[in-house]
């Protein structure tokens, strides 16, 4: 079981993940619909979670910008990012800025829940 | 008083005489030459010392000193006056008329020479046809104009050349000066010249002047000219020579002028092209009236017309009688009441005649035939000038489009895929566990992706509507529109109540399309929707008159009293990408991006601000800013 904590601007996606998740044991320690709405609640409840599952393309701080964020302030250095984008062309920016997995929409959530748990035990 | 005396009293006078004077003794001693004498012959004073007048006199002339010489020795009196060549110390030759007479200097018999530089006349004396042939090539064969005027400024002679290109005969230019001739354009330049080439300073070795003829049409030369001196070097009159450079200077300006909208990405609004190119093009003509009619407007007008033909006709009689350029100078004021020459030239677009440009002064006579060839290939080029910034723009407005649907389909339909296959693998791992609350809300939330996706073709099908509506702009009563677009939104969120207050002039107009209406729906859609819940919905609705880069516009101003846009969001508020923003994404069909490509492609201007300037809670203004109609 892993605590997960979930970025994306799209209410039914953090929804699907929610569900998909919990079916696979995970426990969702919270959830923003962009980079900087997460990084006040994470930094505020000083909880870090054992993954964080990141969308790139998000209104206000987007995922690459939220990745940087986090490695110039060294915050969350304790997390595992999960980064998911349809773009490819950002896949090599994003391992620089210490993605630990980068997957490509579309994708099965199946899968991505478990791909969670092999995250963790890494 | 004795002579040394004699001739310190007359040293000055020596000194500024234009007579080159030398005096002489024991026959060819060099003992005294003045000032002249050593500007005629380059010689020192230092050089002279060692120099006898043998020396100085070339060769074929040492006969004439040394038969002089001969003659006095005999005790004979030669004559006082001959001509003698000097050889200069730079080897050229110098011809003088001398004259001598004997003379007491410093106390020893001398003679003194005294002697006029003529060169020039040998050539005058020698070769009269010559000087003829030039004076008459000058007069009449040249295309090269000249004037000749005394101190007064009283013309003393033009050639038939400047003659013809004036219109006026020598008789009749006679007590008239240059300046009479004179456009105001150069007046300043003409009279600066002639003040510093009085003063003695140095002035340009040419310079342009605009002279009028006499039907008041304008002529630009290249004019070189000089003051005219008398043999004492006072002014007495001036010269100068006239080019015609009207041609040139025409095609010059021409040129720069097709350059200039050659790359024209800053004239967006095409009104301000044409009305640009017109004040070019009668400046260059130096025409007074003008007008650029193109498909079926008047885009650009200089002057009034009134009592001529309507555009639409002219265009017509240009059409049938197939004519690329007409040149009127009889009938003219068919055009235009006053006008006495006019040109026109068809404007083609896309092979068809959609227009013309016309230019008319009521100076007679004030095209030439180059001006007509010349203003027909202005107008071809300019037209594809106009047409390839036309397709530029274009082809930015579909680069635009496409990549819109690229993202829409990379991103919008890719992220709705991902949604719904996710949950019908949810459905499909859940089955048989029969949690039917768990299942209908997978099932209800694809349905939701599913409607959203649909909303994006709606959106879809927008974008290409508006880039149909390009083409189709027309002068739109805003007032029954606003109404609507509040009447659709109060249905859509009844039964809450929403308090619109709209001060709009009824007859107010604007330059836009059909889908107007839904740019004000989907203002007042997002200010009901972002007004809480609990909170009366206020709506205020302004609109004004404003000027916008000099074209005259109409303001809307739609503020609400709402839950405000955050500072942070602010810069990509009507950006494609803020579209993540809820608040953006589920509009009624359209986004705030689509009202900006929308009131963008009406050439007008969406902004926002704060309702209170300081505090963004308090409520939003949306700006619309689009070109006033008739």
């Amino acid at each position: 079981m892993a605590t997960v904590y979930i970025i994306d601007d799209e209410d039914t996606i953090q929804y699907l993940y929610k569900e998909a998740l919990s079916l696979e044991g995970h426990k969702i320690v919270g959830s923003a619909s962009n980079g900087l709405k997460a990084i006040e609640d994470i930094e505020k409840f000083r909880k870090y979670p054992d993954v964080i599952i990141m969308d790139h393309r998000m209104p206000i701080k987007s995922g690459l910008d939220t990745l940087k964020y986090l490695q110039e302030h060294k915050v969350f250095s304790k997390s595992k990012i999960l980064f998911i984008t349809a773009d490819p062309t950002v896949r090599e920016e994003a391992s620089k800025l210490g993605v630990s997995l980068f997957i490509q929409k579309p994708f099965s959530i199946i899968k991505l829940a478990k791909m969670i748990t092999d995250l963790k035990k890494k | 008083m004795s002579d040394e005396h004699t001739l310190s009293s007359f040293d000055d006078f020596f000194d500024v005489t234009p007579q080159a004077i030398i005096i002489v003794q024991d026959f060819h001693n060099v003992v005294y030459c003045n000032k002249t004498f050593i500007d005629m012959t380059g010689y020192s004073l230092d050089d002279l010392e060692s120099l006898s007048m043998l020396d100085l006199t070339h060769d074929e002339d040492k006969k004439i000193i040394e038969n002089r010489i001969k003659t006095r020795k005999e005790g004979g009196v030669p004559p006082n006056n001959f001509k003698l060549r000097f050889i200069n110390k730079d080897g050229s030759v110098s011809l003088a008329n001398i004259f001598s007479n004997e003379i007491t200097f410093n106390g020893v018999p001398s003679r003194i020479l005294v002697g006029m530089n003529i060169s020039a006349e040998p050539l005058l004396e020698q070769s009269p046809e010559l000087v003829n042939a030039l004076v008459d090539t000058l007069s009449h064969h040249s295309e090269m104009g000249y004037w000749v005027d005394d101190i007064n400024d009283h013309t003393m002679f033009i050639n038939e050349r400047l003659s013809e290109y004036l219109g006026y005969s020598l008789e009749e230019i006679k007590n008239k000066s240059v300046t009479d001739f004179l456009h105001p354009d150069s007046q300043e330049v003409y009279h600066q010249i002639t003040k510093n080439r009085r003063e003695g300073k140095s002035t340009a070795s040419s310079y342009e002047l605009i002279l009028i003829n006499r039907n008041g049409r304008p002529n630009t030369y290249r004019v070189v000219g000089s003051l005219l001196y008398d043999r004492y070097h006072n002014p007495i009159g001036s010269v100068g020579f006239f080019t015609n450079i009207e041609p040139t200077k025409k095609l010059s300006l021409i040129v720069s002028t097709l350059n200039k909208y050659a790359l024209f990405s800053r004239y967006k609004d095409l009104s301000t092209f044409w009305e640009n190119v017109l004040e070019d093009i009668t400046d260059i003509y130096y025409t007074e009236c003008g007008m650029v009619f193109l498909d079926g407007e008047i885009t650009a007008q200089k002057g009034e017309f009134v009592g001529g033909m309507s555009p639409q006709d002219i265009l017509e009689e240009m059409t049938k009688s197939d004519d690329l350029v007409k040149h009127e100078q009889e009938d003219s004021s068919k055009y235009h009441e006053s006008a006495q020459s006019v040109l026109i030239a068809t404007l083609h677009l896309n092979q068809r005649p959609a227009g013309f440009i016309l230019i008319c002064s009521s100076t007679p006579k004030l095209f030439l035939p180059d001006d007509v060839d010349l203003f027909l290939t202005f107008c071809n080029q300019i037209t594809l000038n106009f047409e390839h910034h036309f397709l530029y723009l274009q082809s930015e407005e579909e680069r635009e489009f496409v990549s819109v649907l690229l993202d829409i389909l990379s991103h919008d339909f890719l992220n709705a895929n991902t949604s719904v296959h996710g949950y019908l693998e949810l459905i499909n791992q859940n089955f048989e566990t029969q949690d039917t609350d768990r299942l209908k809300e997978y099932v209800d939330r694809s349905l939701s992706v599913v409607s959203r996706t649909e909303r994006i073709l709606q959106t879809v099908q927008q974008l290409t509507r508006i880039q149909q509506e390009r083409k189709a702009r027309r002068s739109i009563a805003v007032h029954p529109l606003i109404e609507n677009a509040i009447e659709i939104q109060r249905s859509i969120f009844h039964p809450r109540v929403v308090n619109v207050t709209f001060d709009c002039p009824k007859k107010i107009y604007v330059v836009a399309g059909d889908l107007l209406q839904n740019v004000f729906e989907n203002i007042i859609n997002n200010s009901i929707k972002y007004t809480q819940a609990d909170q009366e919905v206020r709506i205020e609705i302004t609109c004004k008159p404003i000027i916008f880069n000099e074209e005259n516009f109409v303001e809307f101003k739609f503020t609400d009293h709402g839950i405000g846009i955050p500072d942070e969001v602010k810069p990509t508020f009507f950006k494609r990408l803020s579209r993540g923003d809820h608040r953006f994404q589920e509009g009624a069909g359209l986004g705030l991006y689509l009202a900006r490509v929308i009131v963008s492609s009406y050439n007008g201007n969406i902004m926002f601000e704060n309702r209170v300037s300081d505090d963004y809670a308090q409520g939003t203004a949306v700006i619309i800013q689009l070109p006033e109609g008739q």
